[in-house]
């Protein structure tokens, strides 16, 4: 009972892949579809044994009150959107299922990891997993993106590494736990590095500039996981440290962080209200949404975290939803927003399921994106920051704005009622859109773990 | 006792049941699931007034104070009698007007409708909030996908944009409450209202006020009101003019005069002054318009204006009137947009200078236009009139400056009477000689309508009676 933990079953996964196809090969025998299966299999398993039996607690990696439901809803979505990525027809190399794993694998550490080098190897396996993932997916740009976030990434776990160095200047220790003293200067500098290391995974300005082109150049269902369990894994690492960990209480950090926020969903709003391709205005709406979620975790009380960890929650699941829905008209060649008219043509479902995961993200209730924007206003009134909050309505207007124009002023919604046409359905596509509805049916039901 | 749930659930039944009509083509016809859903409400809200409403509660998530509960308050009555009457005028109407996509226009309907009427009676502000929301969005699609071809969908951006930026202020408003007293079901926030601060309590009610002034709206404001007005097909513009501005009103009533008692008098001098600048600034803006539906949709803002001055006087007798004026506004309104629309189906144009001479072929429609428009300007016997009296009386013992806004009534009169004097009156023009007078579901349309007016204008204490707790 002590190992029925979702890492070890990951971990083991894993192996047993590496082992299965070793064994193929040998064999020669040709049957992919079975290690596939598997992955699903273990990635299933993983999600049950988190429910029950909760995560691994040994010596650098520990739980803390939310992890359980945090690595829950990273499970859940990566189940999901593995078996989406699954159900398309084409070829997979093992490769696939292997880097999924391990990424699946990473950002559960992440977020148990209860000490600097044990979250800094996490996030290792989770980036290095990740830039696969991009790349193997041979199509169009897919190099460019994944050298872009290859060499970003790189540099961001160079300057990570420098931030711990200092910090462990400071305190002599780099357990989360121990972290209490520690002296002013290298604390200040070590905060500011380590800012931007994780910065980086979790895409704030100004370390966001990977992102649109990666999120463009790779495919949308890896998108779907890079933009939303993989960036809740880097929000849930800063949630860690900051909160936790470091004795954050200066003006300066609060200051820092709150700048840092409020640049991220200013700048990223106006931006998603210029773009023409619907893969970028939603790159940059994930970006401006992890703007919101780092404001909260920036005014570092407890119902701030709780409303952070709530709405990494709210927009992972509605990115994911959005994403994927978008895989499927990417697929069909919708790619500027004035041919969104057509994404009916390819499924109604699925442009059913992206209008309300749109609503999701734009705050609409009665989705669970509202009651996530709801926890983050409180937690900032409840603080004081009331000038910042109206500030943020501001932001929240361009952004109401660029989500309408991204379904070009309602033509989805338009030829969801109008289009009669039947259009022949196949098996994967009835999958996929099973999927949707699974996911957007949580948009609904989420409130309850408000 | 009547569960208010059942208000709610009687609607949600009909949407359900036109959803199912897609599936079951045996159902009875759209048309006949929606109007039926409509009167059961309103044989409902009858019968509660006979035997008095039951609130309702269940309990979603106590951490956040997020509970289903419904539980009527000091001013939901009048408001019940406007939501689940003034929608089965309109539906008369919308079933004539609206030729495409007809059972998902009615599904967007009912969505107003049902949310609208739960604005009204939710005790919980979460539940008032999601749906504020609901009525904003559903309104949003009606005006963009069946209002004009080339400028609805801009026009309800626009509109969406602006009553979004309320809708957040006004969520701002509830969680600050929230913050101080720890809940948000309505009662325990009044009992409560002595532990904010008092610069929460200034920020909340500024808040507030921007809230009230997009919804309603008031002079700053009002960039959205003529595009959504103008664009909407004419039933989106009657539910717009006669539900959605209400819930401003509502809000101003339940939150600014019922929890912000205190500032509301501090700040009543100025209100009042905006409200009378707001009124004489759109008196003057309607009287140069030409198209029928622009002037229209200014009258519907000056109206709103006075609404405006009766409330923030804060005093009982005024914010009555204000009540009053609400309801028979919201009947008077959705009729005259009516008489314009069919204005503009039989003539082709909108424009009153090209009309003339209708009376001698329309002497049924000639009838309730003018019977609109006395109502309109406050005849008395005719519903607008003691509510405006209520309101001058009110107010003018606060402040006498609100009397100038009498002098708006003197230019809506003169705008009026131009209107009916090119319209109806004088040589008949050539073109319009074979136009025949309005059909029988028209006149049905008028007739609802007239008896409401009629009713509230003789026995304005029926509404009245019900405000005891002002």
């Amino acid at each position: 009972m002590e190992y029925l933990n979702p890492q070890y079953i990951l971990f083991a996964g894993i192996l047993l892949l590496i082992l299965v196809d070793f064994l193929r090969h040998s064999l020669k025998s040709n049957k992919k579809a079975i290690l596939h299966y598997l992955t699903a299999v273990f990635l299933g398993l993983a999600l049950v044994f988190d429910v029950i039996y909760g995560n691994m607690n040994i010596n650098l990696f520990s739980e803390v009150q939310y992890s359980q439901f945090v690595t829950g809803f990273m499970l859940f979505l990566s189940f999901f959107i593995y078996l989406f990525i699954i159900s398309d027809k084409n070829e997979h190399s093992v490769a696939i299922d292997i880097s999924y794993l391990s990424a699946v694998l990473g950002s559960t550490l992440v977020v148990l990891s209860s000490n600097l080098i044990s979250m800094f190897i996490s996030i290792e396996i989770l980036s290095i997993s990740t830039y696969a993932l991009v790349y193997m997916y041979k199509s169009g740009n897919a190099l460019e993106g994944a050298v872009k976030y290859l060499s970003t990434g790189v540099i961001s776990m160079v300057i990570l590494i420098f931030g711990i160095s200092l910090i462990y200047a400071g305190a002599g220790t780099l357990s989360f736990s121990s972290l209490h003293v520690i002296s002013y200067l290298p604390f200040i500098a070590g905060v500011a590095i380590v800012i931007a290391g994780l910065g980086f995974k979790s895409t704030l300005v100004p370390f966001h500039m990977w992102a649109p082109d990666t999120y463009e150049a790779s495919k949308s269902s890896v998108t779907a996981f890079i933009s939303s369990v993989s960036k809740a894994a880097g929000l849930i690492a800063m949630i860690r440290i900051f909160f936790f960990a470091l004795p954050v209480s200066s003006l300066f950090v609060t200051a820092l962080f709150l700048s840092i926020a409020l640049i991220t969903i200013f700048l990223s709003s106006f931006l998603a209200s210029v773009q023409d391709r619907i893969k970028r205005i939603l790159a940059y709406s994930s970006i401006s949404q992890a703007g919101f979620a780092f404001i909260s975790i920036a005014v570092l009380t407890t119902r701030g975290i709780n409303a952070a960890v709530f709405y990494i929650f709210a927009f992972a699941v509605a990115d994911a939803i959005v994403f994927l829905a978008y895989d499927m008209f990417e697929n069909k060649k919708i790619i500027y927003k004035k041919e969104s008219d057509s994404m009916t043509q390819v499924s109604r479902i699925g442009a059913a399921a992206f209008f309300i995961g749109i609503l999701s993200l734009a705050g609409f209730p009665p989705t669970i994106g509202f009651f996530g924007k709801l926890l983050i206003f409180y937690a900032l009134f409840s603080s004081g920051y009331f000038a910042l909050v109206i500030l943020t309505f501001f932001a929240l207007l361009v952004s109401t704005f660029y989500y309408f124009n991204i379904l070009s002023e309602m033509h989805i919604i338009d030829k969801i009622i109008k289009s009669k046409k039947q259009v022949p359905i196949k098996k994967e596509q009835r999958i996929k859109e099973v999927i949707l509805i699974i996911l957007t049916l949580f948009l609904f039901i989420g409130v309850i773990f408000a | 006792m009547i569960n208010l749930i059942l208000l709610l659930v009687v609607p949600a039944i009909g949407i359900l049941f036109l959803i199912l009509k897609k599936f079951y083509d045996k159902l009875p016809s759209s048309e006949i699931i929606v109007l039926s859903a409509m009167v059961v409400n309103a044989i409902l809200f009858v019968l509660g007034l006979i035997f008095g409403f039951s609130g309702f509660n269940v309990n979603i998530n106590p951490s956040i104070s997020f509970s289903f509960s419904l539980q009527e308050n000091f001013i939901t009555i009048p408001f019940l009698l406007l939501a689940v009457t003034v929608p089965i005028g309109i539906f008369l109407f919308a079933t004539k007007e609206i030729k495409q996509s007809k059972v998902i226009f009615y599904l967007f309907y009912l969505l107003v409708y049902v949310s609208v009427i739960s604005v009204f009676v939710s005790s919980n502000l979460i539940v008032f909030f999601i749906f504020w929301e609901v009525a904003v969005l559903s309104l949003f699609f009606i005006t963009g996908l069946w209002g004009d071809h080339e400028k609805g969908k801009r026009a309800a951006m626009k509109f969406l944009v602006f009553t979004q930026f309320g809708s957040l202020t006004l969520l701002a408003v509830f969680i600050l409450l929230f913050l101080y007293t720890g809940s948000f079901n309505f009662s325990v926030i009044a009992s409560k209202m002595s532990l904010l601060p008092s610069y929460i309590e200034y920020i909340s009610f500024f808040l507030l006020l921007i809230t009230v002034m997009i919804k309603m709206p008031i002079f700053p404001f009002h960039g959205w009101l003529l595009d959504s007005y103008y664009y909407s097909p004419s039933s989106g513009t009657m539910l717009l003019s006669s539900a959605l501005s209400k819930l401003g009103g509502f809000a101003f009533i339940l939150f600014g005069f019922g929890l912000f008692r205190n500032l509301l008098f501090d700040f009543r001098l100025p209100l009042i002054a905006l409200g009378v600048f707001t009124a004489i600034y759109i008196a003057f803006t309607a009287s140069g318009q030409k198209d029928l539906k622009k002037l229209l949709s200014y009258s519907s803002m000056f109206y709103m204006s006075l609404v405006f001055i009766g409330i923030s006087s804060g005093i009982s007798l005024a914010v009555a009137g204000s009540v009053l004026l609400m309801i028979s506004h919201g009947f008077i309104i959705t009729m005259l947009f009516g008489v314009s629309y069919i204005l503009m189906q039989k003539t082709g144009t909108n424009e009153t200078e090209k009309m003339g001479g209708l009376m001698s072929r329309m002497p049924l429609l000639s009838f309730f236009f003018i019977f609109g428009i006395f109502a309109s300007l406050g005849v008395p016997g005719l519903s607008n009139f003691p509510g405006e009296l209520l309101i001058f009386i009110g107010s003018y013992g606060v402040a006498g400056i609100s009397l100038i806004a009498i002098f708006g009534i003197m230019l809506s009169t003169n705008y009026y009477l131009r209107v009916i004097k090119q319209s109806l009156f004088g040589q008949l023009k050539k073109t319009f000689a074979g136009l025949t007078d309005i059909s029988k579901n028209e006149l049905l349309f008028m007739v609802f309508l007239s008896f409401f007016i009629l009713l509230l204008g003789l026995f304005p204490s029926l509404i009245l009676n019900t405000l005891g707790g002002l």
